[in-house]
């Protein structure tokens, strides 16, 4: 009973899970997470639980969403040396390993997010898209002529056969990824 | 570093709350700031983001605090402007104080 008062007054497990994925291991991540529980416990004490929820939620996708289009564009937020007075922006010595040794966050991220559970799904979908936006083509190039028609089938059949590739690339790959994940975990 | 100016509007402003923080100046406490002192309301992501860009230029040092269990056992990360900062901050003020300089008559005196 007291177990499940005191989890209600925590913030959700899941936005912890989102900026694992969304942040980089290191210092930084760990003081945004601490951050967050922080301003939840202020939050919680002054206006409540439901608006802190709401704040923190808030929160956490607005960081995740800010790091991965900051990841996006190479300004990963990676910790620099705290020694560095001189001022080069050095890049600490465990975030140069993963920097330097490692694929960039994005490939790394895109990796993580094929060797998902959930990503068949995903792959599920693309192909259903594929085969909409397909159909959707042919019925609308038809009326417009056989040029018009053959044009339109070309590109659709492309379209088709990508959605395809990828799905299947997908589906070979990623649960290869994830048992060579888990093997090294 | 030259003249030019190194720093964003944004991130002027989260320099000078950094000085004024002074030993205290972690995230939470810089968006208090900034939000009872001038009423601006900072989105976290984008004040990380910053927080981060000025730590790469080299304008901002941190430090670890040791970690609590009111913070689900992380470590509070406090800011310091490292002296190149400060020496960004001054040229920004001195650019700045140059294009104020006679706008009296039009803007009024400052507050």
């Amino acid at each position: 009973m007291t177990r499940a008062f005191d989890s209600l007054l925590e913030p959700p497990r899941w936005t912890h899970a989102v900026l694992r994925f969304a942040l980089s291991c290191d210092s930084m991540r760990d003081a945004i997470l601490g951050d967050l529980h922080e301003e939840f416990t202020h939050d919680l004490a002054e206006v409540g639980e439901r608006r802190a929820r709401l704040r923190h939620l808030s929160r956490t996708t607005g960081i995740a969403a800010r790091a991965l289009v900051d990841s996006a564009i190479c300004r990963s937020w990676v910790s620099t040396d705290p020694a560095g007075e001189a001022g080069r922006g050095v890049v600490s010595s465990a975030a140069n390993a993963t920097a330097v040794g490692a694929p960039p966050v994005v490939l790394r991220r895109t990796r993580a997010l094929v060797g998902a559970a959930t990503f068949p799904l995903l792959a599920l979908f693309v192909v259903v898209v594929g085969v909409v936006v397909n159909t959707m083509m042919f019925s609308a190039a038809q009326p417009q002529g056989p040029r018009a028609s053959s044009a339109a089938g070309i590109g659709g059949v492309a379209l088709l056969v990508a959605c395809v590739a990828i799905a299947a690339i997908v589906l070979c790959v990623g649960p290869r990824w994830r048992r060579k994940r888990l093997r090294r975990a | 570093m030259g003249r030019k100016s190194v720093l964003g509007e944004f991130e002027q402003t989260v320099m000078l709350a950094i000085l004024q923080l002074g030993d205290d100046a972690y995230a939470p406490n810089i968006a208090r700031h900034l939000d009872a002192t001038i009423d601006r309301s900072v989105s976290r992501g984008a004040l990380y983001s910053c927080l981060n860009q000025l730590e790469r230029k080299g304008l901002l040092r941190w430090r670890l605090d040791a970690p609590t269990p009111e913070r689900a056992g992380h470590a509070r990360r406090f800011y310091q402007v490292s002296a190149r900062g400060v020496r960004a901050v001054r040229i920004v003020r001195d650019s700045q104080l140059m294009l104020w300089r006679g706008l009296e008559g039009i803007l009024g005196a400052a507050k």
